[in-house]
C-alpha cells in the first residue's frame, strides 16, 4: 500500500521538473515534493505525500500547515478547517497561512452543503436546487476537454479535476478573494486557483455567459499552471487558455470570431493603444473595466495564436516547458522560435493588420442578476429613438398586447438595427405574433455580429423550430445552453427534436418552466 | 310421400309441445304456492331466532311439499300412456284417434303398398284440417281447484310475510350462517325504530319525534331517546353507536335507549334472545349529527379598504344572521402594533336574535397612529353554542388607512399607474389596428380606438394632486394637446382623404407614445420621491428610537418599553415600504438608479433587526451600537436616494428642464424690455397730455362738473354695495376702488387731467374687478337672503358708472395725439418697430415651448400664455404707430403684467424642482415651510367663501336636484 502514494507522486514530479522517485525520498524531500505537487494544483499526492511522511516522522507544526493546504487543494474542506483550528489551538494564530486560512474557512462555510458529483476523474460541486442542471453538460465539457488539452499541452491532471460552480458573484467573491466589484467591472465570473476550477452558475449573471467555455478555458490554467509549475506569467496564461477555449469542441484550436473584441484590437492597434503584456499583471480580473479586460483577451489570444499558426502545438509545448524550468515567458517564446520578441510582436501586428475587419459591434454589458432588470437592458440600447421605441415595446409587452408591441419592437428595429437587443425583442415577438420566418433575418444578422448573445440564440433555436429547421434549431439550441442553460426555451425544443439526450432535456425544460412561445 | 309424412309429425310434434307448456305451468305454479306457503309456514313456526338445525330442518318440510306438489303435477302424464300424445285428440275427438293411429302406424310398416298407405294418410290430413291442434290443448290440467287453492293460499301466505315474525323467520331461513359481524349472526330481529329527539336548551326548539328512526339526522348535542321494537321475545337490546354501546331498557314490549349525538356514524342493534342467542338486526343504520353553523356576519360598509383623515367618522355597518340567535357581536380593531381593540356591539342577553343590524362609527384619530399606519376592523358574532362551545362568525376585514402625506403620495403614483395603464391601451388598440382604406370601416375603427382615448382623456381631466414639480405641467399640457387631437380626428374623418386620415393617426400615435413614455419617467420619478421621503422619515423615526433609548437607560417602564417597540414596528414598516418601492421603481428604471439603495434599505433592515434584538435581550450598549449603524445606512441611504432622483431627473427630463430655464431667461428679457418699452410710451405721453393740458388751460367747468357728478354717483354706488355681503379680497378691491375715486377728484381739484384720466381708467378697472367677483360669486351662491347677489348687482353699477367717468375723461382730456412734437412721433415710429420686435421674439419663444426636447414637449401651457402676451403687444405696436402713446402704453403695462405673472409661474415650478442644488434645503423647505400661494385667497375669504356655500345650502335647489346639489356642496366645503 506504501507503494501507491509514492507512485502518484513520482508521475506528478516526474511530470513536472524530474526529480528523483519519491519512494527514494527522505523526510525534508518528502515534504518538498510536497509542495512542488501543490504548486502544481496536484492535492491528491500530495495528501499521498503527507500520509508517507506522517508514517515516519512527526506531526510538526510546519507539517499541519502542509496538511491543511492539502487537504484544501484536494477539496478536503472540512479536514482544511480542522487543521486551522488545531494550528489557532497550538499557537492561536494561523500566521504562516496568512489569508489564506480565511479564505479555507470561507470556502468551507460556503461549500459544506453543496452536492458533490463524481464521474470518472471529474468532480463537480453545486449548490443545492437549480445548478444541478449543469452537471451533466459540465462533465460532458470537461472530458472533451481534459482529452484535447492534453494533446495540445501534453499534460494530465494525477488529481480528479474538480469544478465548483457558486450560485452568485458574492459567494465566488468569498471562496476566491477577488472583489465583487472586480467581478462586475471586468465580468469575470471564473478562475482557476488552489488545484480547481471556480466558476459563477450562469444564473449569476442576466442572460448567462459562454460557461462551456469558460470550463475549458480556466482548464486550460489548471493544466498550465501544472505544466509550466505555476511559473507562466499571466499574459502567457490567458492567451493559451482564451486561444484553446473551444478547442473542447473543435478538431484544431481556433481564436473565436468575437467581432466586438476584435474592433477593441484593432481600434488599439490603429491608436497604438495597445496593452503591455506586463500591464496584466497580476490578474485581468483585476483591469480597471470591462473594456480593457475584453482588449486584453483580445491582444494575448490573438499574439497566441499568431504563434501558435506559425509554431504549432510543439512550439507551445516546449515554450511552456522553458517556462516551467525558470525560463522569462517572453525569452522562452524567443528561444522556441529563433526570433527576437520584437520580431515576433511585429509580426503579430502584422498578422492583425492583415485580418479581416469583422462587422462592427460594441461590448455589450454583462449585468449581473439580481442587480439589474429588463430595464437596464433598455439602457443598453445606445440610439435614444430604438430605446424609447423599446421601452414602449416592453410596457405593452407586459400588458399582454404583443401585437403592439410588436409594432413598437418593429420601430425600433429600423431605428438601431444592429442592435442585439432590439433585435431579439422584435424576433420574440414576431414569434409570439405567429411570424417565426420574419425572425429569422435580424436574428442571423445579430448573432453575426454577437455570436454569443443568449436570447438571440435562444430565439433564433425558437424560429428556426417553428419553421421546420430543424437541425438548424438544434444547433441554435445548443448554443444557447452554452450560454444561458436557464432559459428553458432551447431545452424544450431539444426535447421535441430527435436527439438522443430529447428525455433529458424534457425533463429540464418541464424544471425550468416549460416552453414559452 | 314425404309431404304427407311431413305434415303428419309435425301435428304431432306441435301437440306434444302444446302438452308439455301446460303441464309445466302446472308444474311450476303448483311447487312455487306449494313452496312459498310452506315457507312462510315454517318461517311463522320458526322465527327469526332459530338453530340451525331447526332451519335445516324447516327448509326439509319445504323441499318436501315442494316434492309433493311436483308430483301431483305431473299426474296427467299417466294418462296419456300409451298413446302419447293422440290421447289429447282422443280425449276430444274419439273418432280421430284410430285414424291418425293407422297412419302412425302404416307409416312405420313396409309391408303395405305405398299406395293405400298414402291414401290413408292424405284421409287423415283430411280430417285434421278441420281440427288444428289448438283444439286440443289441454287446458284442463290447469283449472283445477287444488292448484286454484293452493295459489291462493301463496298469495295469502306472501301478504302475512310482511308480518314481522314472518318476515324474521323468512330471513333466517333465507340466511342461515351467511353473514356475521364480531361472530354474532345478522337477524332480520327488529321489527322497527323510532326516536324521541331533545334538542339542545340554547337552540329553543320543542322536542321533536322521529317514527322512522333508521337515518337520523340530528344538531349535534341532541338527546335521543332510541325506541326498539324486536321482533319475538327479546331479553336485551344493545345499541351500538360510534365509538361506545348503549343498553337498551325494557319498556313493554319495547326496548328504549338515551344518548346523546355527537359523532356521526352507523348505528347498529343487537338482540339477545331468551335463551341467550345474540344476533344483530340485519338492516343498516346511521346517525349523521349536524353541526350548528356560526353565525354569518357581513361587513356592509364600507365595502373596500378605505384611507380616511383622522377625524373623518367611518360608518361600519354590519349585518349578522344565526339560526338560533346570535349572543355576542364585537367590533375588532387590530392596531398597527398587533394589538387588537374589542368593542361591544352587542352583549350576552337571554333575548337571542336571529338577525341583527346596525352601524358603528369610528374615527382613526382614537388610535394614536403615525401618518399611513392602518388599522383592519372586523366583526365577529357568538353564537350560543354551549355544546361545541360558542360558534364564532367573522367578517371579511377592512383596511382604515391614515390618510397622511404617505398615502397622497402612494395614490397619486396609482393614479400615475392607471393614466399609463389607459394611455397604452390607447396605443395598443390603435397599433393592433391599422386605419382602413374605406371611409365605413375607419368610422367603425375610429369607434374602436375612441373609447381607451376617452378614457385617458377622462383620466386627465381631472389631474389630481401631484407632488412632483413638472408632473401637473406635464399632464395638463398633455391633456391639451390630446384634446387638441381628438377634436382635430373627428374633422379628419369628414372629408379628409385615407392617406391624410393615415398620417393624422400616426400624429396621433406618436403623441400616446411620447405621453406613455413621460408618464413612465414621472412613475419612476415619484417612486423615487417616495422613497427619499420615506428614508427622511426613517431619519425621524430614527431620532424617536434615539430619545426613548435615552429615557430607557433613565429608567424603564412598560410605557416606554411599548413606545419603543411601537417605533421599531413603524421603522420596520416603513423600511419595508421603501425596499418594496424600490422593487417597483426597478419595472421603469435601470438597476444603476436603485441597487445601492436596494442594499443600504437590506442593511438599514438588518441594523433594525439587530437593535429590536438588543432590546429585547435588555442590551442598551448594543442597542446604541445598531443605532449609530441604522444612522449611518439612513443617511447613506437618503443620499444616495436624492441622488439617484437627481439623476433619474436629469436622465428623463434634463433637457426640457434646461429648455425651461433658457425659455425663463428670455422672459425675463422680454418682460424687461417690455417694461422699458411702455416707460418711454408713458414718458411720451404724460408730456404730450402735459402740453395739450397747458394748451387748453383747463377744463371747462362744464365738463369738470359733469365730472364731478358722475364720480359722486361712482362714489354712491359703491357706498351701496353691502360691506358685509364681501369677502375680504372683496373688501380690499371695493377698498382700491374707493382709493382711486379719490385721487381721481383730486386730480380733477388739481386740474391735473392727465393723471385724472390715468385714475379714472384704473377706478373702472378696480369697479369691474369688484362687480365681475361678485357676479361670479352671485352665480354660485346668492348668499343670505341674496346678498351677494344684490351687492353684486350694485357693483355692476357702480362699474358700468366708472366706464362713464372713464369716457367722460378721455373726451376731457385734449387731442394727445395732436400735442406730440415730430421728434416725439419719430421716437414712437420707433419704439413701434422695437415693440414688433418683441412681439417677435415672443412668438418665437411660444414656437420653441412647443418643441420637444430630448423627447418631452417643453410646456404647452407656457406657449399658451405667450401667445396671449401677443395680443397687448400686437396692440401696443399699433398704437405706437398711430401715434397714441396712452393706448400704447396702456397695451404694454398688460404685456408687462402677463409677462411678469408668466415668469412667477414657471419660477414657482423652479423651485419646486430644486435644480439639483442644496438639495437638503430644498426638501427642508419644502416639507416645513408655509407655501404662499401667489393671488390664493387668504384664511377669512376661505371663510367668508365658506358661509356663502352654507347660506347657499340653505336654498331651494330645482326639483330632482337635491341630491346632486348637496354632494356639489359638501365637495366644495371638503
Amino acid at each position: 500500500m506504501r507503494r501507491v502514494p509514492l507512485f502518484i507522486a513520482f508521475l506528478v514530479i516526474g511530470s513536472l521538473s524530474g526529480s528523483a522517485p519519491a519512494d527514494e525520498a527522505e523526510g525534508p524531500e518528502i515534504l518538498d515534493l510536497l509542495e512542488a505537487s501543490l504548486s502544481a494544483g496536484e492535492g491528491k499526492p500530495a495528501q499521498a505525500l503527507l500520509e508517507r511522511y506522517l508514517s515516519n516522522y512527526p506531526r510538526t507544526f510546519r507539517v499541519v500547515e502542509l496538511e491543511v493546504l492539502a487537504n484544501f487543494y484536494a477539496g478536503d474542506y472540512e479536514a482544511a478547517v480542522d487543521g486551522i483550528r488545531e494550528l489557532q489551538a497550538q499557537r492561536g494564530t494561523t500566521n504562516a497561512l496568512g489569508e489564506l486560512a480565511d479564505v479555507i474557512l470561507d470556502t468551507h462555510e460556503t461549500t459544506k452543503s453543496y452536492e458533490t458529483f463524481t464521474y470518472e476523474g471529474f468532480q463537480v460541486r453545486y449548490a443545492p436546487g437549480q445548478d444541478e442542471i449543469l452537471v451533466p453538460y459540465a462533465v460532458d465539457t470537461l472530458k472533451a476537454a481534459a482529452k484535447a488539452l492534453e494533446e495540445e499541452l501534453g499534460v494530465k491532471m494525477v488529481s480528479p479535476i474538480r469544478l465548483e460552480i457558486y450560485p452568485d458573484a458574492e459567494s465566488l467573491s468569498r471562496v476566491s478573494t477577488l472583489p465583487v466589484e472586480a467581478i462586475r467591472n471586468t465580468g469575470t465570473i471564473a478562475l482557476c486557483k488552489w488545484g480547481r476550477l471556480m466558476i459563477a452558475s450562469p444564473s449569476a449573471l442576466m442572460h448567462g455567459y459562454p460557461w462551456l467555455d469558460t470550463i475549458a478555458h480556466e482548464l486550460v490554467h489548471l493544466l498550465l499552471t501544472k505544466a509550466s509549475y505555476d511559473r507562466a506569467p499571466v499574459w502567457l496564461q490567458e492567451g493559451l487558455a482564451k486561444f484553446l477555449e473551444t478547442r473542447w469542441r473543435e478538431p484544431a484550436p481556433s481564436l473565436r470570431q468575437d467581432p466586438a473584441s476584435s474592433q477593441l484590437l484593432h481600434a488599439a492597434l490603429d491608436a497604438d493603444e495597445l496593452l503591455s503584456f506586463d500591464q496584466l499583471h497580476p490578474s485581468i480580473a483585476l483591469l480597471p473595466s470591462q473594456k480593457a479586460a475584453s482588449l486584453a483577451f483580445a491582444q494575448v489570444s490573438s499574439f497566441m495564436a499568431t504563434y501558435y499558426a506559425k509554431y504549432g502545438r510543439d512550439g507551445v509545448q516546449q515554450a511552456i516547458y522553458l517556462v516551467s524550468e525558470g525560463e522569462d515567458a517572453k525569452r522562452a517564446l524567443t528561444h522556441v522560435s529563433g526570433s527576437s520578441w520584437k520580431a515576433l510582436e511585429k509580426r503579430w501586428k502584422a498578422a492583425l493588420a492583415k485580418q479581416p475587419r469583422l462587422p462592427p459591434a460594441r461590448l455589450l454589458r454583462r449585468h449581473l442578476s439580481g442587480e439589474a432588470t429588463e430595464q437596464d437592458e433598455v439602457a443598453d440600447v445606445e440610439l435614444d429613438r430604438a430605446r424609447n421605441f423599446l421601452r414602449l415595446g416592453d410596457l405593452l409587452w407586459t400588458r399582454s398586447r404583443p401585437a403592439a408591441a410588436s409594432v413598437e419592437y418593429a420601430k425600433a428595429h429600423a431605428a438601431a438595427p444592429t442592435d442585439p437587443i432590439v433585435a431579439s425583442r422584435y424576433a420574440r415577438a414576431a414569434i409570439a405574433g405567429d411570424r417565426p420566418k420574419e425572425a429569422i433575418d435580424p436574428l442571423m444578422r445579430t448573432l453575426y455580429r454577437y455570436p454569443t448573445h443568449a436570447p438571440a440564440l435562444s430565439t433564433l433555436a425558437t424560429a428556426m423550430f417553428r419553421t421546420s429547421k430543424l437541425g438548424l434549431a438544434e444547433k441554435a439550441a445548443n448554443q444557447a445552453i452554452a450560454q444561458n442553460p436557464f432559459d428553458p426555451q432551447p431545452h424544450c425544443i431539444l426535447s421535441k427534436l430527435r436527439v438522443p439526450q430529447a428525455s433529458h432535456e424534457a425533463t429540464v425544460c418541464e424544471r425550468l418552466g416549460g416552453m414559452r412561445e | 310421400m314425404s309431404s304427407t309424412t311431413g305434415r303428419l309429425g309435425e301435428y304431432r310434434r306441435r301437440l306434444r309441445a302444446a302438452a308439455a307448456t301446460v303441464l309445466a305451468v302446472r308444474l311450476v305454479a303448483a311447487a312455487a304456492a306449494a313452496g312459498l306457503v310452506s315457507f312462510v309456514l315454517v318461517a311463522w313456526v320458526l322465527g327469526p331466532m332459530t338453530p340451525v338445525v331447526w332451519i335445516c330442518i324447516g327448509w326439509a318440510g319445504v323441499f318436501a311439499v315442494i316434492a309433493a306438489a311436483v308430483a301431483w303435477s305431473i299426474q296427467p302424464l299417466r294418462r296419456l300412456r300409451g298413446h302419447g300424445a293422440l290421447g289429447l285428440v282422443a280425449a276430444e275427438q274419439p273418432t280421430l284417434l284410430s285414424p291418425l293411429q293407422s297412419a302412425y302406424e302404416l307409416q312405420a310398416e313396409g309391408a303395405f303398398s305405398r299406395e293405400l298407405v298414402v291414401a290413408q294418410r292424405v284421409g287423415v290430413l283430411r280430417a285434421l284440417d278441420a281440427s288444428p291442434v289448438r283444439k286440443f290443448i289441454p287446458w284442463r290440467w290447469l283449472g283445477q281447484p287444488a292448484l286454484a287453492a293452493a295459489m291462493l293460499l301463496a298469495v295469502f301466505a306472501w301478504w302475512s310475510m310482511g308480518f314481522d315474525r314472518a318476515a324474521g323467520g323468512g330471513y333466517a331461513l333465507l340466511h342461515a350462517r351467511t353473514v356475521a359481524i364480531d361472530g354474532v349472526l345478522t337477524s332480520h330481529v327488529v321489527a322497527r325504530t323510532d326516536a324521541v329527539l331533545a334538542f339542545p336548551d340554547y337552540m329553543r326548539r320543542a322536542n321533536e319525534r322521529a317514527d322512522d328512526a333508521d337515518h337520523l339526522a340530528v344538531p349535534r348535542g341532541t338527546t335521543v331517546e332510541y325506541t326498539v321494537t324486536p321482533i319475538g321475545d327479546a331479553a336485551r337490546v344493545v345499541i351500538e353507536l360510534p365509538g361506545r354501546h348503549v343498553q337498551a331498557d325494557r319498556v313493554g314490549q319495547r326496548f328504549v335507549a338515551s344518548f346523546v349525538a355527537d359523532t356521526d356514524g352507523a348505528i347498529a342493534i343487537y338482540v339477545e334472545s331468551d335463551r341467550g342467542e345474540r344476533r344483530i338486526d340485519h338492516r343498516a343504520r346511521s346517525i349523521q349529527v349536524l353541526i350548528d353553523d356560526p353565525p354569518r356576519i357581513e361587513l356592509v360598509t364600507p365595502k373596500e379598504d378605505l384611507v380616511v383623515e383622522a377625524q373623518e367618522p367611518i360608518v361600519l355597518s354590519h349585518s349578522a344572521r344565526d339560526d338560533h340567535g346570535i349572543q355576542e357581536l364585537t367590533l375588532i380593531i387590530k392596531l398597527p402594533s398587533g394589538e387588537h381593540l374589542r368593542r361591544s356591539i352587542l352583549t350576552p342577553t337571554e333575548d337571542l336574535q336571529t338577525k341583527v343590524f346596525g352601524e358603528t362609527v369610528l374615527r382613526l384619530e382614537e388610535f394614536s397612529l403615525a401618518p399611513a399606519d392602518a388599522v383592519a376592523v372586523w366583526f365577529e358574532a357568538k353564537d350560543g353554542n354551549l355544546v361545541d362551545g360558542p360558534g364564532v362568525g367573522r367578517s371579511d376585514p377592512r383596511t382604515l388607512t391614515l390618510a397622511s402625506e404617505i398615502t397622497r403620495r402612494r395614490d397619486s403614483i396609482v393614479e400615475l399607474e392607471k393614466l399609463l395603464d389607459a394611455l397604452l391601451a390607447s396605443l395598443a388598440v390603435r397599433l393592433e389596428n391599422p386605419v382602413p382604406k374605406g371611409r365605413v370601416e375607419a368610422e367603425r375603427r375610429r369607434q374602436t380606438v375612441a373609447v381607451p382615448y376617452q378614457g385617458v382623456r377622462a383620466l386627465l381631466a381631472n389631474v389630481g394632486d401631484h407632488r412632483g414639480p413638472r408632473t401637473i405641467p406635464l399632464l395638463l399640457d398633455m391633456r391639451k394637446r390630446l384634446d387638441r387631437f381628438y377634436r382635430r380626428e373627428g374633422s379628419m374623418y369628414k372629408d379628409a382623404k385615407p392617406v391624410a386620415r393615415e398620417r393624422f393617426d400616426q400624429s396621433i400615435v406618436r403623441e400616446l407614445e411620447k405621453d406613455t413614455l413621460i408618464v413612465a419617467d414621472l412613475i419612476s420619478e415619484a417612486r423615487l420621491n417616495d422613497a427619499a421621503e420615506i428614508a427622511r422619515e426613517m431619519r425621524q423615526l430614527r431620532s424617536e428610537i434615539a430619545s426613548l433609548i435615552s429615557e430607557l437607560r433613565r429608567g424603564q417602564t412598560p410605557e416606554l418599553q411599548r413606545a419603543l417597540m411601537a417605533a421599531l414596528d413603524r421603522a420596520e414598516r416603513r423600511m419595508e415600504a421603501l425596499r418594496q418601492q424600490l422593487r417597483e421603481a426597478m419595472r421603469y428604471v435601470p438597476g444603476e438608479f436603485v441597487n445601492r439603495q436596494a442594499e443600504q434599505a437590506r442593511s438599514s433592515t438588518d441594523a433594525l433587526q439587530s437593535l429590536r434584538e438588543a432590546l429585547t435581550n435588555g442590551d442598551l450598549d448594543a442597542a446604541e451600537a445598531a443605532l449609530s449603524r441604522l444612522d449611518q445606512t439612513i443617511e447613506a441611504m437618503t443620499q444616495a436616494l436624492a441622488q439617484s432622483e437627481d439623476s433619474l431627473v436629469e436622465a428623463r427630463f434634463g433637457p426640457r428642464e434646461r429648455a425651461l430655464m433658457e425659455a425663463m431667461d428670455t422672459i425675463r428679457d422680454l418682460e424687461v424690455e417690455q417694461r422699458r418699452l411702455a416707460d418711454k410710451a408713458r414718458r411720451v405721453g404724460d408730456n404730450a397730455v402735459e402740453r395739450a393740458a397747458g394748451d387748453e388751460d383747463s377744463i371747462a367747468d362744464e365738463v369738470r362738473r359733469e365730472l364731478e357728478n358722475i364720480a359722486n354717483e361712482v362714489a354712491e354706488l359703491l357706498g351701496a354695495v353691502d360691506d358685509e355681503a364681501l369677502g375680504p379680497y372683496e373688501s380690499g378691491m371695493k377698498g382700491r376702488a374707493d382709493e382711486r375715486l379719490e385721487d381721481f377728484e383730486k386730480a380733477l381739484e388739481g386740474g391735473d387731467v392727465g393723471e385724472a384720466l390715468s385714475m379714472a381708467d384704473r377706478l373702472a378697472d378696480a369697479a369691474n374687478a369688484l362687480a365681475k367677483d361678485l357676479e361670479l360669486s352671485a352665480m354660485m351662491f346668492r348668499g343670505q337672503r341674496g346678498q351677494t347677489a344684490d351687492a353684486a348687482a350694485k357693483a355692476r353699477e357702480a362699474a358700468a358708472r366708472a366706464q362713464d367717468l372713464r369716457d367722460a375723461s378721455k373726451s376731457a382730456v385734449p387731442d394727445v395725439s395732436g400735442a406730440l412734437t415730430d421728434r416725439e412721433r419719430e421716437q414712437l415710429q420707433k419704439q413701434a418697430g422695437r415693440q414688433a420686435e418683441a412681439k417677435e421674439a415672443a412668438r418665437q419663444l411660444a414656437r420653441r415651448l412647443r418643441e420637444e426636447v430630448g423627447g418631452v414637449p417643453v410646456s404647452e401651457e407656457a406657449a399658451e400664455q405667450l401667445e396671449s402676451v401677443q395680443n397687448p403687444m400686437q396692440r401696443a405696436a399699433q398704437s405706437l404707430e398711430s401715434g397714441d402713446p396712452l393706448e400704447a402704453h396702456k397695451q404694454q403695462e398688460a404685456a408687462v403684467d402677463q409677462l411678469r405673472r408668466l415668469r412667477q409661474n414657471l419660477e414657482s415650478q423652479r423651485r419646486g424642482s430644486g435644480g439639483g442644488e442644496g438639495d437638503e434645503l430644498r426638501h427642508s423647505a419644502r416639507s416645513d415651510q408655509r407655501v404662499e400661494i401667489p393671488g390664493a385667497r387668504s384664511k377669512a375669504d376661505e371663510l367668508a367663501w365658506r358661509r356663502r356655500v352654507l347660506d347657499a345650502m340653505n336654498g331651494t335647489p330645482p326639483e330632482g336636484y337635491q341630491q346632486a346639489v348637496d354632494d356639489y356642496y359638501e365637495r366644495l366645503l371638503r
